[in-house]
């Protein structure tokens, strides 16, 4: 604990309550807060005079004691000073701890929503894209690093406590622009006068509160939101380790599933053409039987010759040994046209199906076919009441001219068939965690912009709410 | 025969070729130095009080070459003060190491340069040119040393006043004039991390 009688610390009688007030940066401090009446006393020269006694009242509490003395990063730091501003709105209120180190000069410990930063002021000036000196065009460049551009605003002090090493007022406002690459946050504040470059380190609460001995009566601000430069918990480690083994896993399913197909022969057991005309009698027709040699995957497909038509396919797929039947329907449908994009198609004229784990044996489809070709010409269609028009009916949707030229569908059974659905699914199987990391790192991301008027996720997140 | 201050007869070493004045470690007597001759100024105050863990004897190591701190001034301004710290190093060539709220530049004079602008158009925004580096301005204060101590390389008595300019220019260089009213000084330099001067004979700084 730092002794204020310790001989480091300068006393002298605040001119204004001839109260005792320390200096600890001797030969630096030129402001001094009296802790008694709060007056800001200018010590730059020998006559110690009131710069202002009314401004700054409110007595505060701090989290951490001034003169306190904790060890961050390896050095060992002594709370000389503290502040408090706020933005522009005068909503967000943040403190600020002046650091001192005979050896390493200032630092700043900053405290916002529970989050801290260890700030330093930095001397090499990060480059911007734009010709003035603050005015920057996002991102912006320091130690080739990228840091994307959090807010724009301004800093107003409302509250000091303790020695500054410069002219220090509460009222006093300048210019912040703040730009982020987690764990770091780069700060630019200017006034007409000067600018003044620092870099913020991110700093678990836990390690400030041991570091400077927070005693238990004084908890530790509730830590609220995602701070703009707290590091993601996701980190692009992490991600890439899953995204390796995702790679590892996509490439063992795809073998697998090559590997399986490579087992089983590949042939056509059937391939033959079936005629449906309007006027038939027995609307479904039948192939003839065809063998099937082991147990396979089998790929039924069927394709008809059709343009700006549909055609629905009713198929069982019968075992011939025991009258096993695997049904099924699908359909083929194709239009063409053109329009002011030019040519365009739609649909395909062909389809297919495929059927696990056929055993060996003999077989045949049975085939039924529907659609407006297949319509007797002269069944029309019903016409349709407008039910607020009762006393005029009238016709709409009138099929297309039907056709009486008979509906050629071409069928092949092949066997030995790779089943590309089973390894889709296997595909979106091992994606789910990934896809959930991925979500709940970009919600961490979206929460730590949405206090940001410069969020890169403002646009997917119009219609999102992320309220926590 | 070593030079002997003329007023109390301590040795007054003068170490470095450049240096100009010092002052007495025992009797605080300014002596300034012509040819073999030496001349009292007058006596210098106490130095204000400081955290610097710098001091006279201080050594240390900047690239290859040794050098060790013979003279200090301290330099005051309107919104606070700093230490300059004057070096010799081994390889004969003098600098300045100063010491301003915790941030350490060393510089070097260029004795050289003669392309001084007019003082009246030195003000922030203003460009110059030293060497191949282009440097610009920051800011313009007004300063006034307020103690010195050692040796020095030109008259800094208490209550010398200048006009110093900084300039900054990419990475951690940057640039310092000093005029006064019959001198005009130029020195250039840059930002260094005190670690890497790796001081010894340091002040020990009370309560640290």
């Amino acid at each position: 604990m730092a002794n204020p009688n310790s001989p480091h610390v300068k006393t002298f009688s605040c001119p204004n309550c001839a109260g005792s007030v320390n200096i600890r940066a001797i030969g630096s401090t030129i402001n001094v807060v009296c802790s008694y009446c709060s007056s800001i006393i200018d010590t730059n020269d020998e006559n110690y005079k009131v710069v202002d006694a009314f401004t700054n009242k409110v007595q505060r509490r701090t989290i951490i004691a001034l003169g306190q003395r904790g060890e961050i990063f390896g050095t060992l730091w002594e709370t000389i000073g503290y502040m408090e501003r706020c933005d522009q709105s005068g909503q967000y209120v943040w403190s600020e701890y002046l650091l001192f180190n005979p050896w390493k000069g200032f630092r700043w410990l900053t405290e916002y929503g529970g989050h801290w930063s260890f700030v330093t002021t930095i001397k090499d000036q990060p480059k911007g894209k734009s010709r003035s000196n603050t005015e920057f065009e996002k991102p912006i460049n320091y130690q080739d690093r990228e840091f994307l551009l959090f807010n724009k605003g301004t800093a107003k002090v409302t509250y000091v406590l303790g020695e500054f090493y410069w002219q220090v007022r509460v009222g006093e406002q300048v210019d912040l622009q703040e730009f982020i690459a987690p764990p770091e946050i780069l700060s630019m504040e200017s006034t007409s006068d000067e600018i003044v470059w620092s870099l913020g380190q991110y700093v678990e609460a836990e390690i400030i509160r041991i570091a400077f001995e927070v005693p238990a009566d004084k908890p530790m601000p509730v830590q609220t939101g995602v701070a703009p430069n707290q590091p993601s918990p996701y980190n692009p480690e992490d991600s890439a380790k899953i995204r390796k083994y995702w790679k590892y896993f996509a490439y063992a399913i795809l073998l697998i599933h090559i590997g399986t197909c490579i087992g089983h022969s590949r042939e056509t057991v059937y391939k033959g053409q079936l005629q449906f005309a309007a006027g038939d009698k027995e609307k479904t027709k039948v192939t003839p039987q065809f063998e099937i040699k082991e147990k396979t995957t089998i790929n039924i497909e069927m394709s008809a010759p059709i343009n700006n038509n549909w055609l629905e396919i009713g198929a069982d797929f019968v075992n011939d040994d025991n009258g096993e039947t695997e049904e099924f329907e699908t359909g083929i449908e194709y239009y063409t046209g053109t329009d002011s994009d030019g040519a365009w198609s739609e649909g395909s004229t062909s389809t297919s199906r495929s059927i696990e784990s056929v055993s060996k044996g003999k077989y045949h489809l049975n085939l039924e076919l529907s659609g407006p070709l297949l319509t007797p010409a002269n069944s029309s269609t019903p016409p349709v009441t407008d039910p607020l028009a009762p006393a005029i009916t009238y016709p709409i949707n009138t099929p297309p001219v039907i056709g009486k030229e008979p509906v050629i569908l071409n069928i092949e059974v092949r066997t030995g068939a790779l089943i590309w659905e089973n390894f889709w699914n296997a595909l979106l199987f091992i994606s789910i965690y990934p896809i959930f990391v991925w979500w709940k790192k970009r919600k961490f991301e979206v929460n730590r912009w949405s206090e940001s008027d410069f969020s890169p996720y403002a646009v997917d997140d119009s219609g999102e709410d992320d309220s926590e | 025969m070593k030079p002997s201050c003329p007023s109390c007869g301590a040795e007054v070493p003068f170490k470095s070729r450049f240096a100009f004045m010092a002052v007495c470690n025992y009797c605080k007597s300014t002596i300034v130095r012509h040819d073999k001759d030496l001349e009292i100024l007058g006596k210098m105050s106490e130095m204000p009080p400081d955290m610097s863990p710098i001091q006279i004897g201080t050594t240390g190591i900047l690239g290859k070459d040794k050098f060790e701190i013979v003279g200090r001034q301290r330099i005051g301004y309107e919104n606070g003060s700093w230490n300059e710290w004057y070096m010799l190093f081994q390889s004969g060539k003098d600098g300045w190491l100063a010491d301003a709220q915790g941030f350490i530049m060393v510089s070097f004079e260029d004795r050289e340069f003669n392309n001084y602008p007019a003082l009246g158009k030195l003000v922030p925004g203003a460009i110059i040119t030293v060497g191949k580096t282009e440097y610009t301005a920051d800011d313009v204060k007004q300063v006034t040393c307020k103690g010195s101590e050692g040796e020095l390389p030109f008259k800094c008595i208490v209550g010398r006043k200048s006009t110093s300019i900084d300039f900054h220019s990419t990475g951690s260089k940057f640039c310092n004039i000093d005029y006064t009213h019959d001198e005009k000084h130029i020195f250039v330099g840059k930002y260094i991390d005190i670690e890497e001067l790796k001081l010894e004979n340091q002040r020990q700084v009370e309560g640290w």
